[in-house]
């Protein structure tokens, strides 16, 4: 595939928090249009500080980041650019109070495509659009402060869905909800692929990689770059890559007076029995 | 042994643990309360918040230039029951007003009951070299002075009590407040609720962990730990607010929807509004 025709291309990108604290370490990747990509990390593994550096929020320590074919590696700092690349890549921040600032869930959607310019009628169709396709038409009034924590993670999807991004970057989106809020919120994001949009999201949960991913990158928690690329079922059957990269672990357990371990993963506390 | 009542007294005491997560629960629950009142379907509350704004405002300026006590109390007893009429409970507003306003501005005004001149009606003293008069005007300013700011309160605990904060805060447009302040102001509020939940968790995290009494040496050691705590949890939100507000778009212009549009009962509703203090103004210049 041509360069123009990629959505990203990052080659050797690393990013060092206050020049001391290394979070990427030479990164290469290549997102292409209509991908659901996966980025599979263990806490601490650079999948966060990643998407700031896709979105233009934070510029690389050293190496060199393309979208849709430009250059945007020093995009950070100059804001005419970064504008024009944030209309294209939204971001969905992994808590999401810090993405609803604004008085009423309705200013928060709408706040986007305002500083956009865009005519107050298009704000309007667009707003309402993207909270219906969140399913949350009916908190539009409220304050952020009175929602639940799934309601809120919807809202944040909403006010980037409402800029009609090419492409969303989704932090941890379903990280301490609960499980029917999590299910929702997941076949939700999954229904993006229908919309069109390239999706780029972070996680550490395995049962979600199945039902959002055409493509999983794996980031090691000690390389801080990736690791592996491939099928959702060539990486989720690499048991030995899994538990190198501490996405999930050796169980140890007992059957009467015979100990016996095996690679389990598994997302809070949960209750079960080996017969 | 045998404990003293002083020492029962203490124990009863709560700490100023048990006090700040009751203050900070409190700040919360009256603040969420207040809006639950604002969002009842009461007669103040369907009202246009410029209109109610820009009415209020002028209100304010009568009361103000008002001096005649009849008429300032006619005021305030309209105002409360303009309360009522928005269906907000009268314990709500008399907390408001009645409590504070005699507590706060009378200890304000307290002085002046002894220090302006006029027929003495009666006085306190000898207390020692001095003998207090107190005269018939100190009288009448003392509760003009009262009344005056009891209708203030009022008429603010109104406006508060029946506008969400969010409308409040765009009405402010009225008055060419700029958007950029605006949206500061919208924030900040956001925020505040974010690092009191903050504040409360600490507080009881702290509690949790707790048995036993501890030194009032270790308690300010905690709080100013805590305060430190808060400070740099908030620079790190401000810091992340400000990235996923650039994330979307944001370049330092600020641009905001205008939400509001005036009815028929609205423009009626200020122009009554208006009618009538100015014929308070009116009666009290004539007076």
């Amino acid at each position: 595939m041509e360069q123009s025709e990629l959505v990203f291309r990052l080659e050797g990108v690393s990013y060092c928090y206050h020049g001391r604290h290394p979070a990427l370490d030479q990164v290469d990747l290549v997102v292409e249009p209509g991908e659901q990509l996966v980025i599979l990390g263990a806490n601490g593994s650079g999948k966060s500080t990643l998407l700031k550096v896709l979105d233009g929020l934070y510029r690389p320590t050293s190496g060199r980041i393309w979208a849709f074919g430009e250059e945007i590696t020093d995009v950070a700092d100059d804001p005419e650019r970064a504008r024009w690349l944030h209309r294209r890549v939204g971001l969905v921040f992994q808590e999401p109070d810090v993405q609803l600032f604004s008085p009423t869930v309705y200013d928060d959607v709408a706040f986007g495509p305002l500083q956009l310019g865009w005519p107050e009628e298009q704000v309007r169709e667009h707003v309402e659009h993207a909270l219906r396709a969140m399913e949350v038409s009916h908190l539009a009034d409220r304050a952020p402060y009175e929602l639940s924590g799934g309601e809120k993670k919807r809202v944040a999807i909403a006010t980037v869905l409402a800029m009609d991004p090419e492409v969303i970057l989704l932090d941890e989106p379903t990280a301490n909800l609960d499980p029917r809020t999590r299910t929702a919120l997941v076949h939700l994001i999954r229904g993006m692929r229908d919309l069109g949009k390239t999706v780029i999201l972070t996680t550490h949960e395995l049962d979600i990689v199945p039902i959002l991913a055409t493509r999983v990158v794996v980031f090691g928690d000690q390389e801080r770059r990736p690791v592996a690329s491939g099928h959702p079922d060539e990486i989720l059957g690499d048991v030995d890559l899994l538990v190198r990269t501490n996405l999930i672990h050796e169980h140890l357990h007992w059957h009467g007076q015979l100990a016996h371990a095996h690679p389990h993963a598994h997302d809070g506390e949960h209750l079960h029995e080996h017969r | 042994m045998t404990v003293s009542p002083a020492t029962r007294r203490r124990k009863a005491r709560k700490s100023f643990v048990e006090r700040t997560i009751t203050g900070v629960g409190a700040a919360i629950e009256q603040t969420v309360y207040g809006e639950a009142y604002a969002r009842q379907d009461g007669f103040l509350q369907r009202v246009d918040p410029r209109a109610k704004l820009g009415l209020f405002a002028s209100a304010l300026l009568v009361i103000g230039l008002v001096h005649d006590l009849v008429l300032l109390a006619g005021l305030w007893l309209a105002l409360l029951g303009l309360g009522l009429v928005a269906r907000l409970p009268f314990r709500v507003i008399a907390v408001r007003t009645m409590l504070g306003v005699p507590l706060f501005t009378g200890l304000v005004a307290l002085p002046a009951l002894f220090l302006i001149d006029g027929r003495p009606l009666f006085t306190i003293g000898p207390l020692g070299p001095v003998t207090l008069a107190v005269t018939d005007q100190a009288i009448l300013s003392v509760a003009t002075f009262l009344l005056r700011v009891s209708a203030s309160v009022t008429l603010a605990a109104l406006l508060v009590l029946t506008t969400r904060w969010a409308d409040l805060l765009k009405a402010l447009r009225v008055f060419r407040v700029p958007d950029v302040f605006i949206v500061v102001l919208g924030m900040t509020y956001r925020y505040i609720f974010l690092v009191l939940r903050l504040t409360e968790n600490l507080f009881l995290g702290r509690a949790s962990r707790t048995v036993g009494t501890t030194s009032p040496g270790e308690q300010r050691r905690w709080v100013g730990a805590s305060m430190g705590t808060l400070m740099s949890r908030s620079l790190k939100l401000s810091n992340d607010v400000y990235a996923a507000m650039v994330a979307r778009g944001f370049s330092g212009d600020v641009r905001t929807l205008t939400t509001f549009r005036m009815r028929d009962e609205d423009w009626l509703f200020v122009s009554l509004g208006i009618a009538l203090l100015g014929l308070a103004w009116l009666v009290d210049l004539s007076r």
